[in-house]
């Protein structure tokens, strides 16, 4: 077991009292076997660079630590200053975060690169030759290698540390972010070596902030939030198949090439480190936290894709789930036992041809309509056992057409409050709630304004309105079919963004339908096609634009290509 | 790289121009006659002759761009007046004393640089501990002390009382000693006013690396030679004190300063002929001949030691090429 971390604590003393001290890094344990890359993904200040340098005992000297890092079977709080530096370099090498001068500005880096063999005893010649080999197989030009580090470019820079890591070929690689700041190409090419080390054997910790790089070069992922292991993973399933919230929330904040999804960002902000919350630690930022989640930590429970998830539900939940639904209106059979999953915070787009069946399956989730066969299951009861009014707060819906959705009679104040007054919750706070949902969506919310009606309104303004009145109970679950099709594309996209925005604040589910698989692929983390009452397609949005599996979807998509072309 | 070369000896040439003209000007800014203010002093007598030929030789009937350019003229050919005080040309009692000062000031600056840096070296590594705290505190009793009284003290212990070294002069006259015996006679002058002078430079060193190296220990490419298992001794100097000598470095001018005035001061007192006692006796007296010609060798020393350092700044941080 080259590297093995046991319930390892980290903490900091800050300047002033004594117990004055942030925790950054929580009972973390961890195994690094040979020939294996575990990479540790998180957010900044969550403790990676810590575990780094805990791993070579180079922790400042405001750290406590307690737990141990065992290094090839070698328990190192054991090991005296001396033995330590025996191991260094020879056991383990670490490239550090390039920030700073991490190589010594006055000395020239081929130096810098040969140092650890010449301590080893090598002759001044071999250990030069050796370096402008190594220097020379991470891409350093010939000549380069007499310069001084800030001649060098910040990639360069990053590759000399890399070279320098190798050159005394330990068994064990430390690699914090070792590609922020090179560019794509030299990224596969470090990943490339990355590869190579492992399959030679190494063990290599592989820190990086950079999911797509984690997923390429590692076997496993670990993902760290604020000092706390959340999850672990194989990287294979890091981008597509998240199991924990904030995994999920990592991987939509983080931009890949084929995702056209826009951006968001981990909600709220990270806790503070300077106490311990008595709940999980994520629960503030959640989407899915329940009441126990307040109350005890989560215990690490097993997935069935082999890996661990610190969540009392057991990562990301399913808020519904759709099971072999059939309906029919008349003789007509719109639609034919349909299954489909919806997790909670997630947002699945709808997509299908005028008549496919999606308003249909829209409205039965909504349970504005009931099933002819098959069940509707919320958050592990039948929707049929759920109170019809209960479940209506639950859920808003955003409609095709704000004009049949709101009524011409009512002001814009009166359409808001209408849901209050339905549920009986209109009181003397309402007011200054609706002002609220008002600047949410984005509107004046003065009394001029208030007191309009629909027809003075703008088509974009009065789809605005209905969102505020669908969003007003604070619903989980938001249903909006087709809420954008009738505007122009500027208003629009602009919609569309305050749809996402508020999704994520809010982190609640979202079903969007539409018959434009261009507008889902911006929106969606996973997209269900369906054609003629059944579902053919449904997977998480990138792979479906990147290689559809059915022929009708490869129709919509290259109707959507080809109406861009045209648009041109 | 040519142009910045131009750039450089520009700035120094026009600096060079620049303090000449002060000094050229000076006496002529003093209230009264320019030669009588010059030449007077108690022990000379300005004859009329003697006067007309002062006016000739310095111009001074002539406008004052032709005066300057007489003086430059002069300056050129190594003549930087004459002394009537001294009966000699300025420019050999300069040359008489200045060897004596040069090896005062360089030796002890040396010295003092490289105690002070490993003091301040080994202090910082150990921040905090009693070995640190004791040098710290040390070192601020020694720099509190002024290098006039520190000498006054050794004079009095080590020459008037004890009698283990000379009172005065840089070596023994009329003692005809050559080779070895010779060198020995140097350094036995030389110790006292060299031991007075590196102690009081010393702890001027001494807190600027050890505070430079405070911050310097923090730098993330010292945790790298850490990690790469470094020796501790090879991480202190070759990778920590090799950085944190740098502002000891362009701060040289200013420590210079500092030696330059002990050394007017340690001179008098060991009555060491270098150009600090040359000073001396040439306020005494009055002798602005004198004066003068010190003030300009000194200006030309100044920037010549800027240049050499500046060159050698170069040299030992690789960064700096940019600087300008
Ligand atoms: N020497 C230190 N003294 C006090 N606090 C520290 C020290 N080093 C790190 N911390 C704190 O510990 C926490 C974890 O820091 P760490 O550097 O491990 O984060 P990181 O995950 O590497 O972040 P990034 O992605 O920005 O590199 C942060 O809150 C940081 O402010
Ligand atoms: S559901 Fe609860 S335990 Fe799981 S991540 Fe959310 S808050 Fe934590
Ligand atoms: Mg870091």
């Amino acid at each position: 077991m080259p590297l093995q971390f046991k319930n390892l604590n980290v903490k900091y003393r800050l300047s002033g009292a004594e117990d004055n001290t942030i925790t950054a890094l929580n009972n973390i344990s961890l195994k690094i076997n040979e020939g294996e890359c575990v990479s540790i993904v998180g957010e900044s200040g969550s403790g990676k660079t810590t575990l780094a340098l805990a791993s070579m005992k180079l922790l400042s000297q405001n750290a406590i630590m307690t737990g141990s890092v065992v290094i090839n079977g070698v328990d190192t709080s054991e090991l005296s200053s001396e033995e330590m530096r025996k191991i260094r370099w020879n056991e383990i090498s670490i490239v550090f975060q390039n920030y700073g001068d991490v190589l010594n500005p006055v000395h020239k880096i081929i130096n810098q690169v040969a140092e650890p063999l010449i301590k080893n005893g090598e002759s001044r010649n071999t250990a030069l030759d050796k370096s402008s080999k190594m220097l020379d197989y991470m891409k350093i030009k010939t000549g380069r290698s007499m310069l001084y580090p800030h001649q060098l470019s910040a990639g360069e820079r990053q590759r000399v540390l890399m070279a320098m890591a190798l050159i005394t070929d330990p068994g064990m690689l430390v690699l914090d972010e070792p590609v922020a700041s090179v560019d794509a190409i030299t990224k596969l090419y470090l990943a490339e070596v990355i590869r190579k080390q492992v399959n030679l054997g190494k063990a290599v910790l592989l820190i990086t902030h950079d999911l797509s790089f984690a997923a390429l070069c590692s076997d496993y992922t670990v993902v760290l939030y604020s000092g706390n292991i959340l999850e672990s993973l194989p990287s294979e399933e890091l981008l597509d198949a998240p199991r924990h919230p904030y995994t999920r929330a990592l991987v939509r904040s983080f931009p890949v090439m084929e995702r056209a999804k826009d951006l968001a960002g981990v909600r709220g902000a990270p806790p503070s480190q300077t106490s311990t919350p008595k709940g999980c630690i994520f629960q503030p930022r959640c989407t899915q936290s329940i009441d126990v989640c307040l109350e005890r930590s989560p215990q690490a429970v097993s997935t069935n894709g082999g890996g661990v998830v610190v969540c009392h539900r057991g990562g990301i939940a399913t808020m519904i789930s759709v099971e072999n639904i059939s309906k029919s209106y008349k003789d007509i059979e719109v639609l034919k036992d349909v299954s489909l999953k919806l997790d909670e915070g997630e947002i699945l787009a709808l997509v299908g041809e005028t008549g496919s069946g999606k308003t249909t399956l829209a409205y039965l989730i909504a349970g504005t309509i009931k099933p002819d066969g098959g069940k509707i299951i919320f958050r592990e009861k039948g929707l049929d056992k759920i109170d019809r009014k209960e479940f209506a707060k639950m859920v808003g819906i955003v409609y095709q057409s704000p004009r049949d959705s709101i009524s011409h009679r009512f002001s814009v104040f009166e359409a808001i409050a209408e849901p209050l007054v339905i549920h009986n919750a209109f009181d003397n706070e309402s007011a200054g709630k609706i002002k609220n949902a008002l600047r949410e969506v984005q509107l004046p919310v003065d009394d001029y304004f208030m007191r309009k009606y629909p027809h003075e309104l703008s088509g974009g303004e009065l789809q605005r309105v209905a969102i505020a009145r669908a969003l007003i109970l604070e619903p989980d679950l938001l249903i909006a079919d087709e809420a954008t099709s009738f505007l122009d594309p500027s208003v629009q996209a602009k919609i569309l963004r305050l749809l996402l925005n508020l999704q994520n604040e809010r982190g609640i589910s979202m079903i969007f339908v539409t018959h434009d698989i261009g507008v889902a692929r911006k929106v969606s983390d996973r997209v269900a096609v369906l054609h003629d009452g059944r579902i053919v397609e449904n997977s998480p949005t990138h792979h479906i634009i990147e290689n559809p599996q059915h022929e009708y979807t490869k129709r919509l998509i290259d109707a959507v290509k080809s109406s861009k072309i045209s648009d041109l | 790289m040519r142009n910045r070369t131009t750039k450089i000896v520009t700035i120094y040439l026009l600096t060079i121009f620049f303090l000449l003209f002060l000094n050229f000007l000076l006496p002529r800014l003093l209230p009264g006659d320019v030669i009588l203010a010059m030449y007077s002093g108690y022990e000379v007598t300005i004859t009329d002759e003697l006067y007309n030929e002062l006016v000739q030789l310095h111009g001074l009937n002539k406008p004052i761009h032709v005066q300057f350019f007489i003086y430059l003229v002069q300056l050129a050919h190594g003549n930087l007046g004459y002394s009537y005080i001294c009966h000699a040309p300025t420019t050999t009692l300069i040359m008489d004393a200045l060897p004596w000062t040069l090896l005062l000031v360089c030796t002890s600056f040396v010295l003092s640089a490289i105690i002070g840096m490993i003091l301040g070296v080994e202090s910082s590594w150990v921040r905090g501990k009693r070995t640190d705290q004791s040098l710290l505190v040390s070192m601020l009793v020694v720099d509190g002390v002024p290098s006039l009284a520190m000498g006054i003290l050794f004079l009095t212990i080590f020459s008037l009382y004890g009698g283990w070294f000379p009172t005065s002069g840089a070596m023994t006259p009329y003692s005809n000693l050559a080779g070895i015996a010779h060198i020995k006679d140097i350094l036995w002058h030389l110790i006292l006013p060299l031991t007075t002078l590196t102690l009081s430079q010393i702890p001027g060193d001494y807190l600027l690396i050890r505070n430079s190296m405070i911050l310097t220990i923090r730098e993330p490419y010292v945790l790298t030679a850490r990690a790469k298992g470094i020796k501790e001794r090879k991480i202190k100097y070759f990778h920590a004190a090799r950085n944190a000598i740098l502002p000891f470095f362009t701060r040289i001018g200013i420590r210079l300063a500092y030696v330059i005035t002990g050394v007017l001061f340690i001179e008098t007192i060991f009555a060491y002929p270098g150009l600090g006692l040359l000073t001396y006796n040439a306020i005494s007296n009055r002798d602005l001949p004198l004066l003068q010609g010190i003030l300009t060798v000194s200006v030309l020393l100044v920037l010549l030691i800027n240049i050499v350092v500046d060159l050698l700044y170069k040299k030992i941080d690789p960064r700096v090429e940019y600087a300008y």
